[in-house]
C-alpha cells in the first residue's frame, strides 16, 4: 500500500507552548488511522495543520506524493481533503440540507454570478432553478448515507447533539474528499452510540473507498474500527502499532489507557 | 398623491436602495461597515459631475456612479479582506475610509470643495426611483437566494467551516462588498438628484451608521426586514419635522426598542413573504373570530 500521507517532522509552538513537536508518520491509502493521547496532547492541532487553518512551525505535509504545507484550507479541501471539528460547526441558521448543498458546491457549481442574478425569474423554470434541483437531490444521497435523510429541511441548530455530528459527517463526504480526517465523531455518544457510529464509518469507508484519520477518546470504537494508531503525548510522539501492539504497550498504558485496560471485545 | 408624501416616498426608497446593498453585505457576510455613506458620496459625486459639468443623460450617470462606487469598493476592499483583518478591525478600516473620504472631497478641485455641486436637476422622479429599487432588490433577491447567497451566509454562520467547505473567504466578502458598493452609489446617485446639491458634510458616519442600523435592526440575513427598516428610517424624519431635535433621540429609541424586545431585528434570518402574510392574516382571522387556528 502507498501513502495517502505523509508527515514529516511537524512541528507547531503557540507563543511559548509546544503544541506539536517534530511528529512524522504515514497515512496509507484506504486504511483508518487512529491518532490518540491525552486532552491538549496535540491531536486537533495536527488537524489544523494538515487542512491549513495553522501554518506549521516546521516540518512538512504531504498529500498524495505533492507538498501542502501552508496552503490555505479552500486550496486543501480541493485536493480531496475533508474534516469535521470536535467542537461541532455548522453552519446554524441553514436546514441540513442546505449544509450539505454548500459543501456540494465546490464540484457542483451549477450556474455562475450572471445567471444567479439575472436569469432567475419568478415562476418561470431556468437553469438555477435546475441546478438547486439537482443539488438537491445529490444531498439527499449524502443525508441519507449517514442516516438523516428525513431531517434535511430541520435547521441545522434544531438537531439534536448526535445528528449535528453526522450532519457534519455527511458535509465532509459532499466535498467528496479521499481522505477524511474525524475529530472526535462520537463524542457525547454512550458506548452503543459510539459502536453504531463505528459500523456506519466503515461502511462509508468501503462505499467511498476512502482513507480514514480520525481523532477519539472511545477506545471500543478505535481498537474497533482502526487499522492503525499513532499515540501523541505532550505533542511528541509516544507509539505507533497495530491496536493490538498500542494495548499492550506500557508507555501507552502507563501516559494514557491507564494500568489495566483491556478492550473488551479482544 | 400629494406632492409632500411623494417625496416622503422618494426619499425612503433611495435610502432602501442603499440598505438593500448594505443588508446584502453585512447581513450576509456578517462584516459591518461604518463607512457606507462614502460610497453614497461617490456615487452623488459621479452622476452630479457628470449632468452638471458633462451634460449626461440621468440613467446612464446613475449606472456608472454604481460602477464608480463599486470601483472604489474594490480599492479599499481588496487590501483589507485579503488581510483576512478581524471583523471588528474591518468596521474600524471601514470608519477611516468614510472620513478620508469626506476629506478628499473637500480637497479636489472637481467636486469644488466645500461648497459642493448646487443647481443640479431634480430628475430623481418616483417611477425613475421605484424602477430602480425594484430592479436593485430583484437582484439582491436572486443573489442572496442563489449559491452566492449560500456561499456568504456560510461564511457569515462559521467561516473556518467556509473554508473547509472550499469556500473561498476573500471572493465572498469582496463580491457582497462591491454589491453593496454598487447600490449605494446608485442611492447617492439618486439623492443628488432628489435634493439637487451635494455637499461634503453631507455623508458623514452619522448616515454610515444609520444604514448599519437599518440593516441590524430591520434583521441580519432578510432583505426585507431591511427594507422595511429603511423605510420606515426615512419616513421618521419627515414625520417629525417640526421637532427636528427628536429626530436622532427616536432613532434611538426605536433601535433600543428593537435591541429589547427583537434582538434578532425585525424580521431576523426570515423574509416577509406574500405566503407570509397570509398565513399571519389568517392566523389573526382565527383569533379574532375565537376558533383556534392550526397548531
Ligand atoms: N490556537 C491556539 N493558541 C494557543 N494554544 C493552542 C491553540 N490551539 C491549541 N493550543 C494548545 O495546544 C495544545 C494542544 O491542543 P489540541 O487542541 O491540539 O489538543 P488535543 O489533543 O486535541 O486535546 P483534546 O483531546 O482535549 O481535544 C494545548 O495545550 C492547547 O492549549
Ligand atoms: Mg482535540
Amino acid at each position: 500500500m502507498t501513502a495517502a500521507m505523509e508527515i514529516k517532522n511537524l512541528s507547531k509552538n503557540f507563543g511559548g507552548i509546544v503544541a506539536v513537536e517534530d511528529l512524522t508518520f504515514d497515512i496509507k491509502k484506504g486504511e483508518i488511522m487512529g491518532i490518540i493521547g491525552p486532552n491538549g496532547a496535540g491531536k486537533t492541532t495536527v488537524f489544523n495543520l494538515i487542512t491549513g487553518v495553522y501554518k506549521p512551525t516546521a516540518g512538512t505535509v504531504i498529500f498524495e506524493g505533492k507538498d501542502i504545507t501552508g496552503q490555505a484550507p479552500d486550496a486543501i479541501v480541493r485536493k480531496g481533503i475533508a474534516r469535521t471539528f470536535q467542537n461541532i460547526r455548522l453552519f446554524k441558521h441553514l436546514s441540513a440540507l442546505d449544509n450539505v448543498i454548500t459543501a456540494l458546491d465546490l464540484n457542483y457549481p451549477m450556474y455562475n454570478l450572471a445567471e444567479a442574478i439575472a436569469l432567475n425569474l419568478p415562476f418561470i423554470p431556468g437553469k438555477v432553478k435546475r441546478g438547486e434541483k439537482s443539488l438537491q437531490e445529490k444531498a439527499m444521497f449524502f443525508l441519507e448515507m449517514v442516516g438523516i435523510g428525513d431531517k434535511a429541511n430541520i435547521r441545522a441548530d434544531a438537531l439534536p447533539y448526535g445528528l449535528q455530528r453526522k450532519l457534519e459527517i455527511a458535509r465532509a463526504l459532499a466535498l467528496e474528499p479521499t481522505l477524511l480526517l474525524l475529530d472526535e465523531p462520537a463524542a457525547g455518544m454512550n458506548p452503543e452510540e459510539s459502536m453504531d457510529l463505528a459500523r456506519l464509518i466503515k461502511q462509508i469507508q468501503i462505499k467511498l473507498n476512502l482513507t480514514v484519520f480520525l481523532i477519539e477518546h472511545h477506545m471500543d470504537l478505535v481498537m474497533e474500527l482502526c487499522d492503525h494508531l499513532f499515540v501523541v503525548n505532550f505533542g511528541r510522539e509516544l507509539a505507533e502499532g497495530s491496536p493490538a501492539e498500542i494495548q499492550a504497550n506500557p508507555a501507552v498504558l502507563k501516559a494514557y489507557l491507564g494500568e489495566g485496560y483491556k478492550h473488551a471485545q479482544s | 398623491m400629494s406632492y409632500y408624501v411623494q417625496g416622503v416616498l422618494i426619499m425612503a426608497m433611495i435610502n432602501a436602495i442603499s440598505v438593500v446593498g448594505l443588508s446584502v453585505f453585512t447581513g450576509f457576510t456578517g462584516l459591518m461597515s461604518l463607512g457606507h455613506a462614502a460610497f453614497i458620496a461617490i456615487g452623488a459625486y459621479t452622476a452630479a459631475i457628470l449632468t452638471k459639468l458633462y451634460g449626461f443623460p440621468f440613467v446612464p450617470s446613475v449606472v456608472l456612479a454604481g460602477i464608480m462606487a463599486g470601483m472604489v469598493s474594490l480599492v479599499i476592499g481588496i487590501p483589507t479582506l485579503r488581510a483576512k483583518l478581524r471583523s471588528d478591525y474591518f468596521t474600524i478600516a471601514t470608519l477611516g475610509f468614510g472620513e478620508a473620504m469626506r476629506v478628499l472631497l473637500e480637497n479636489l478641485p472637481i467636486t469644488q470643495g466645500a461648497r459642493g455641486l448646487p443647481g443640479l436637476t431634480p430628475y430623481s422622479t418616483l417611477p425613475v426611483v421605484f424602477i430602480f429599487f425594484v430592479l436593485v432588490t430583484f437582484v439582491a433577491k436572486n443573489f442572496v437566494f442563489s449559491r452566492y447567497g449560500r456561499m456568504a451566509i456560510a461564511v457569515r454562520e462559521d467561516f473556518v467551516a467556509a473554508e473547509m467547505a472550499g469556500i473561498n473567504l476573500f471572493n465572498v466578502r469582496l463580491r457582497s462588498l462591491f454589491f453593496s458598493a454598487v447600490c449605494a452609489g446608485i442611492g447617492g446617485a439618486f439623492q443628488a438628484h432628489y435634493i439637487t446639491y451635494i455637499q461634503p458634510n453631507m455623508f458623514t458616519n452619522v448616515q454610515s451608521t444609520l444604514l448599519t442600523a437599518s440593516v441590524v435592526a430591520g434583521g441580519m440575513g432578510s432583505l426585507t426586514g431591511p427594507i422595511i427598516a429603511a423605510l420606515v428610517f426615512a419616513a421618521i424624519p419627515e414625520v417629525l419635522r417640526v421637532a427636528n431635535m427628536w429626530r436622532l433621540v427616536a432613532y434611538g429609541g426605536i433601535l433600543v426598542a428593537i435591541m429589547v424586545f427583537r434582538p434578532q431585528g425585525i424580521f431576523g434570518y426570515k423574509e416577509l413573504t406574500f405566503k407570509g402574510i397570509y398565513r399571519g392574516y389568517k392566523h389573526l382571522a382565527a383569533k379574532v373570530t375565537g376558533q383556534g387556528g392550526a397548531k
